[in-house]
């Protein structure tokens, strides 16, 4: 038991939570201002580099350096269609850099590149962070959940941000299957032992997933899963912003949009709205001096909010129905329908899915922000080597997001692996020539959905040679795929007549960093870490100093409080108000001195009770 | 590389239903449930380090026979004459309907 758990990392869109499974349970790690989930954010300043709340906080005042929405970058092109629609929100530059995306930002003076894989490292590694100062260890470990859409590159884009933050990603779980756990854990020693079919529906800030699951005892089966990569509250924030800036510009005639500042304010407040929405029919907005000293105030209400997203909302329906349909399964037969993600909180969206249900009761019993990395806590200590009881006899059987073939002639897609099948899985499918004599047989990998290859994602590809002369059909070509737990590709390629063999590893490929790459970009994550260590310092330091209470000031305290002491001591019986009088007695005293030492400290106290103990021990 | 071997090597029999740990006659959720009972003892994710590959095979032949018993033509065959139907048939297994669909998608207002 000298081993350090493993933890278990959600890296949302906008928000990252961490997690770990130890004694028999799961723990959800607080970061440092108490809170338990982190904003995967990052800001650069002059002098320093923040990550998570202190980079959100400042966001309006520094928006073209503060990144966030990092991960709808992952393993996209910078041409990608929805990169070059995302970029009009984004108040910081995104450039290509030989066609991949690259996030431009002004640190310490200086004109700086990063790739959204180095941005998400620096959310991981904050997120290790957190909980390194929880376990007070070492953490080395970790599960990190991603999309269920999430294709290969992108996956493998994830573990290459755990290597440049310093973390071994034992497992990329998809985010629906890590909910599932958590709801299954949940429901486990309810006393049902049968087999139940449970949807989860989950939306968040950047993605929607959806995926279909048979829970039996303590065997997870996914059976579909699907999603929209692209859906989510980001997307009804920028509704709601376009929305005011129309009423802007109707109102003041001044198109606010050209302000980055002013747009990015704007959208703090929507999403801010958008919240408030879920609970009240409406939200105001007030915003002085937003944009040209104009000062900005108005009402949405939740009918006008749903209005605006009517087509989004819908759209949410469209891959419940796809997994369904993958799945075997019909409406009636979904036992729970569990919501997971921020954005099921909004009413509408809960309506709509009932009502696809037939009004069937959601299931709202897992934290909506939490449940993902809950998840992937156990999902860790599992592949960590924990035999707990409470995990002992847990397993999860995923499934491939995404169907893999090969091109065969005229460019057409051979699937080999169908989406939705059990990992690990192998496969074989027999290919044979085009034409007489031909030597070479090309063996092209894809991944995706659509009947043409075009339509596909290329993973990589390689020439079968060697094949002895025959006529065209003769040859008997085996393509075998093997795809792991872990979701990874392997293709090899053996001509049955004559031996000859070829294998790849479908893991370098264009959207990929090389490992030349991670490599420079480990280097560079340890001398950030070097310059917050630097900063740490001088904060620890001027705490330090801020603590000292001035020598005049803490005579008077402790003269004050022995005082109270001594009239305690030999008024054991008096009345409450003598009792009281007493305390604000010691509390004129007290209560100045230690205001003035939290403002120098930094921090406000949260309410003036400093000198209460020495009542309490009357009682 | 056929699917007995395999069992043979990794289960220690090439009857498909002993791989189960079920009779030859035992119903679709009996066997339904004796692929998850047998996938907890041979899935990657609870094996130690050094025997992952091993697991991983085990597993896949497991799948595999799971995938044959739980299918009604494949499974009849298997228990009329002892063969299972060439590897590459799979595909014959496929949704004609999905297909048709995954060639002329339905068109969609943003299309035209």
């Amino acid at each position: 038991m000298a081993k350090t758990p493993a933890i278990g990392i959600d890296l949302g869109t906008n928000y990252s939570c961490v997690a770990v499974f130890q004694h028999g349970k799961v723990e959800i790690i607080a970061n440092d201002q108490g809170n338990r989930t982190t904003p995967s954010y990052v800001a650069f300043t002059d002098t320093e580099r923040l990550i998570g709340d202190a980079a959100k906080n400042q966001v309006n005042m520094n928006p073209s350096n503060t990144v966030f929405d990092a991960k709808r970058l992952f393993g996209r092109r910078f041409d990608d269609l929805p990169v070059q629609s995302d970029m009009n929100h984004w108040p910081f530059d995104v450039v290509s850099d030989s066609g991949k995306p690259k996030i431009k930002v002004d640190y310490k003076g200086e004109s700086k590149y990063f790739s959204p894989e180095e941005i998400s490292a620096m959310v991981l590694m904050k997120m290790k962070e957190i909980a390194e100062a929880y376990l007070g260890a070492h953490v080395s470990n970790a599960v990190v959940s991603v999309p269920a859409l999430y294709n290969e590159s992108q996956r493998q884009a994830i573990k290459d941000v755990g290597t440049i933050s310093g973390l071994n990603v034992l497992r990329v779980i998809s985010e629906p299957t890590a909910a599932a756990f958590a709801y299954g854990f949940d429901i486990r020693g309810q006393g049902d032992h049968g087999e139940r079919n449970v949807l989860i529906f989950d939306l968040g800030g950047g993605a929607l997933n959806v995926s279909v699951l048979t829970i039996e005892d303590c065997i997870f089966e996914v059976k579909s899963m699907a999603g929209d990569l692209h859906l989510g509250g980001e997307d009804f924030d920028i509704r709601l912003v376009n929305h005011f800036v129309r009423e802007f510009k109707r109102r003041h005639r001044k198109d606010l949009s050209v302000n980055k500042r002013a747009m990015r304010r704007l959208r703090t407040a929507c999403e801010r709205a958008k919240r408030t929405l879920s609970t009240s029919t409406s939200a105001s907005v007030e915003m002085e001096s937003l944009f040209d000293g104009i000062d900005f105030y108005s009402t949405i209400t939740r009918s006008r909010f749903e209005e605006l997203n009517a087509d989004l909302f819908r759209s949410t329906l469209e891959p419940v129905e796809r997994a369904l349909r993958d799945s075997k399964l019909d409406r009636g037969q979904v036992h729970d329908i569990v919501l997971v993600g921020g954005s099921t909180r909004i009413p509408k969206i809960q309506k709509l899915l009932q009502d696809f249900f037939g009004g069937k009761q959601l299931n709202k019993s897992v934290n909506p922000d939490e449940a993902v990395a809950y998840g992937a806590a156990v999902q860790a200590a599992i592949l960590n080597g924990d035999r707990s009881e409470a995990v002992q006899d847990l397993l999860v059987l995923d499934v491939t997001p995404l169907s893999l073939g090969i091109e065969s002639a005229d460019g057409v897609m051979t699937t080999v692996i169908k989406r939705n099948t059990t990992i690990p899985t192998r496969q074989t499918q027999t290919l044979t020539t085009d034409s007489d004599n031909q030597s070479v047989v090309p063996v092209w990998v894809y991944e995706g959905e659509g009947a043409m290859t075009r339509d596909n994602n290329l993973l990589g590809k390689f020439w079968l040679t060697g094949i002895p002369p025959a006529p065209k059909g003769v040859p008997q070509i085996e393509v075998a795929f093997d795809v792991d737990a872990n979701n990874f590709l392997n293709v090899w390629a053996v001509d049955k007549t004559g031996g000859e063999e070829n294998t790849i590893t479908v893991a370098n490929h264009k959207e990929r960093l090389s490992n030349a790459e991670i490599e420079r970009m480990v280097k560079e994550a340890e001398g950030y870490k070097e310059d917050d260590r630097h900063k740490d310092r001088m904060g620890a330091k001027n705490t330090l100093s801020g603590d000292k209470i001035p020598e005049e000031d803490r005579k008077k305290i402790l003269d004050k409080v022995n005082d109270a002491f001594n009239w305690l001591d030999t008024n054991q019986l008096r009345e409450k108000e003598e009792f009281e009088r007493k305390k604000e007695e010691m509390e004129v005293v007290c209560n100045p001195i230690i205001i003035r030492l939290y403002q120098t400290a930094g921090s406000a106290p949260g309410g003036a009770s400093g000198c209460g103990p020495t009542i309490d021990e009357v009682n | 590389m056929g699917l007995l071997e395999d069992c043979k090597q990794y289960f220690g029999t090439d009857d498909l239903y002993a791989v189960l740990g079920v009779k030859k006659g035992a119903k679709d959720s009996a066997i339904k449930s004796a692929y998850r009972k047998q996938s907890l003892k041979v899935h990657p994710d609870r094996a130690d380090d050094g025997d992952k590959e091993v697991a991983k095979r085990a597993f896949q032949t497991l799948s595999k026979v799971h995938f044959i018993l739980s299918d009604k033509t494949l499974r009849e065959t298997y228990d009329e004459t002892g063969i299972i139907a060439d590897e590459d048939s799979f595909e014959s297994n496929a949704d004609w309907s999905e297909y048709w669909r995954l060639l002329f998608p339905k068109i969609t207002e943003q299309d035209i």
